[in-house]
Order: structure tokens, then sequence, then C-alpha cells
């Protein structure tokens, strides 16, 4: 998929830019429920937790697909305008490319930031033991702060 | 007759609507942890479970302390000195464990609300005795054993001392087996099958060694769930444990979530803030929660 996103951009000659960076990641969209308040983890932990899931995502030559990595998950997103700064989002999740989960949610712009707000569904799938029969769905805020660098 | 009744079964009950809440050493945040005092008085209150751990002296006997060395914080010597460091359980006798210390009687930084009760290291005979005594037939006890390679004696030793002691004790409650090692488990449910005898096992999660920095385990535990190298589901399963004994710190919430749909019981430690306990009961996959404070839970 890496190779044809360098392909398409070589044909395209649009460069990959920098859309923005999620401070807080939609996908896995865990950190807020998990280490959030009321939950009285050490700083130490809460921390690396909220390090893991900030997530740069760079829009892609190929338009309306981006692609975004952190260290929890690598995604690919597929983003279009519904009306103004709205739009909708669905996405494919990794965890060190072994395929995760997926997300469908929507999103809105106010200048250079960025709300989401989407379902994902999560597999209990890991590079020990890829197994995809058990499946969750969590609530996912995204708030990631960039200018747009889709056309629309 | 021991008899073991399959706490799965219990934990996976699902119109139960909180977690089973154990008393963490006997309920470390009211009284002295592994102590006389602490087991009666935890048997009495009527907690769900009470949880202890168990170390094996020179002559095999079990008795109730957290580390292979007697603590050097929460003890002193029978006669009010210090207690040498590094005076190892493996290396006295019962008696000599007995006349030769005192725990409980000194103050914790960690728990100053806690009662002070100076008393002798308590046997695991004793503590059956108690149970015998105030134990409620559905209290769920839990023997945390503290081996320790290099520091205590063999998993062996500790499997034939305390199985056999349990089975000749024929109680009633049921009884479940923890240790960070998966080998541990595996020769407690090797020793449980001579008698005829099934035993649930936890697995305790992260390890953490004697001496070792809990800061470079858990980082490296954090980085081996990111990496997705470590597994909960695939832990209970390599281990042969029923439950995984994951601290709560650290737990991964939606891999613990997976590992019990999968029909492995997930216990929790030690959250301590009641807020905190009640949120955990709502909210988190946890069949049992192991606290300092186990009454503050409603």
């Amino acid at each position: 998929m890496i190779a044809l996103l360098l392909a398409l951009g070589t044909a395209t000659a649009e460069p990959f830019r920098l859309d923005r960076v999620d401070v807080l990641s939609e996908d896995p969209g865990t950190f807020w429920g998990e280490v959030g308040p009321g939950l009285p983890r050490s700083t130490t932990v809460t921390g690396i937790r909220f390090v893991e899931q900030v997530k740069p995502v760079i829009a892609t030559p190929v338009d309306g697909l981006l692609v975004g990595a952190s260290l929890a998950t690598q995604s690919v997103y597929y983003e279009r305008p519904v009306w103004k700064g709205v739009g909708l989002t669905t996405g494919i999740q990794t965890r060190l490319l072994l395929p995760r989960g997926a997300l469908l949610g929507g999103h809105v712009r106010f200048g250079r930031v960025r709300l989401g707000l989407s379902a994902n569904l999560l597999s209990g799938a890991t590079w020990a033991r890829p197994d995809w029969t058990i499946w969750r769905v969590t609530p996912g805020i995204g708030l990631g702060v960039g200018r747009r660098a889709a056309p629309w | 007759m021991l008899r073991l009744a399959p706490l799965l079964a219990l934990l996976a009950c699902a119109d139960r609507p909180t977690p089973l809440v154990e008393a963490h050493r006997t309920g470390a945040g009211y009284w002295p942890e592994n102590s006389e005092y602490g087991t009666e008085a935890a048997l009495v209150a009527g907690f769900d479970g009470i949880e202890v751990d168990l170390v094996l002296t020179r002559d095999l006997v079990p008795v109730l302390h957290h580390d292979p060395a007697i603590s050097t914080e929460h003890c002193t010597t029978a006669d009010g000195g210090k207690v040498p460091k590094d005076t190892l359980i493996r290396d006295l006798t019962l008696e000599e464990v007995q006349e030769g210390y005192r725990c409980g009687g000194v103050p914790l930084e960690a728990f100053p609300q806690a009662l002070v009760v100076e008393e002798p290291i308590l046997s695991f005979d004793r503590m059956l005795e108690l149970i015998r005594e105030h134990g409620r037939a559905d209290t769920l006890i839990h023997l945390d054993i503290k081996q320790e390679p290099g520091l205590t004696l063999p998993p062996q030793a500790f499997a034939e001392a305390i199985v056999g002691r349990w089975v000749a004790a024929d109680l009633s409650q049921r009884v479940h087996v923890s240790s960070n090692l998966p080998d541990v488990l595996q020769t407690f449910r090797r020793e449980a099958s001579l008698y005829g005898v099934s035993i649930e096992t936890t697995l305790i999660w992260p390890r953490f060694p004697v001496g070792a920095s809990t800061s470079q385990v858990a980082l490296r535990r954090e980085g081996a769930l990111l990496a997705g190298t470590e597994d909960y589901v695939k832990l209970a399963e390599a281990s042969g444990a029923d439950h995984l004994a994951i601290n709560w710190e650290l737990v991964d919430k939606h891999l613990a979530a997976v590992a019990q749909r999968e029909g492995v019981g997930i216990m929790l430690w030690t959250p301590n803030d009641a807020a905190l306990l009640d949120k955990l009961a709502r909210r988190w996959p946890a069949d049992v929660l192991i606290t300092d404070f186990p009454g503050e839970l409603p």
C-alpha cells in the first residue's frame, strides 16, 4: 500500500503534506476512557499512554486519503466533506501493521482545530495472537491541530 | 476432601453487578498485612475474598509474609531491634521466625490510618484454623505464592507444603493460587492432581522481580503490549492459568475486555481509592478487585 501511495505521489506530482497532529487520536480512542479523569494513574503512566497515541496525520496525493501513525496505531483514513467544515471519516487501524480495527465517524474543522467523533470497531488481534473473533465497539473522540491539507 | 468450586463459573456470572472484592494482604489499609489480627478481622468483616502471601521456612512450614526476607519495614527483632537486611526466611525454622521477630508493630507511611499491632509472623496452619473459625463458606481464599528463584525454596517444596495442608484442612472455601511465575502455577496444579483435586490458578502480571526497577519493568511490559508481542489471552494460555491478576495502572482495558470475553478471569490490583474502586467495579472488565481497602466499595 505504501508503494502504491508513493507511486501515486510520483505520478500526480502532488506532495505528501502534514494535515494535522491528533493530540487526542480517535483510534484507538481509548486514552480518555483508560487514563482520563477519575482514574488516578501515575503521571508517568498517564504521560506514556498519552504520548503513545499522539498521531501525525499526512494527506496523500490521493484526494481524501490520509495516513496517520502513532506508537499505538497506524491508520489509513478516507475523509469526505459534507458541508462547510464538516466531513465524514472512515479508516482502517493497524498496530505495527497488523490489521486491528476500523473507524467510522464525523469531524468538524474550526480553523486549525479538528474535532472528530467516531465509533471504533476494535478486534482483540495482536501479533502474539492474531485472532479476529472478538470485537468491541468503543467511542473515539479526536482533537487534532493543523491546517487542512486537502483541497476541499 | 478439597472442594474447589469453579471460580470461573462464579466470575463469569453475567448478572453479577459488581466484581468480587478481595482484601489485599488481609486488608493492609486497615491493619498489619498478612497478620493474625488482620486475617481474623478480614474474615469476621466478611469481605468477598482474602489474599495472603506465603513464604516457606527452612523446615518447610508456610508462613504469611510478602518478601523472601523478613521485612525491615514492617518487622523488628523480638527485642525491638532492627531486622538485619536479607534475613531470608528459607534459612530460618518456624520457631526461629516466630520467636526471633515481630511484625506489624511499626507504623507505616503508606497506611498511617492502619492499626499497629505487633505479632509473631503468622503460620499458614494458624490461618487455616482462623478460616475454620471465622470464614464464611463463600469467602474466596487467595494464596499468593512468593516463590522467588535464588531467594526461597523451590516451587515443589511450596506446592507440597501448601496443597497438602489445604487438603488436610478440608475447608469448604474456594481457593485459588497465584504467582508471577508460570512454573509455580504448573507445580501447584500437578501437586493438586496427586490428591485428585483441581486447583484454580492465577498468573500475576507483570512480574516485578525482587530488587528490579519497577519503572523499567513497567516500560518493558508497555512496550511489549504496544508491539503486540504480549497478549493477556496468550499469557493465560501459555501459563495454564484460569485468571490473570493485572496491575491496574498498567492494564490495557481493551485487551483485558477481550481476555475476559475469552473466559480468562480478570483481577485488578491494587486500586485503593473509593471512587476509583467504584468506577472500576462498574465500568471496567474486572471479575475481582484486590485492594487494601476492601470495605470502601458499597
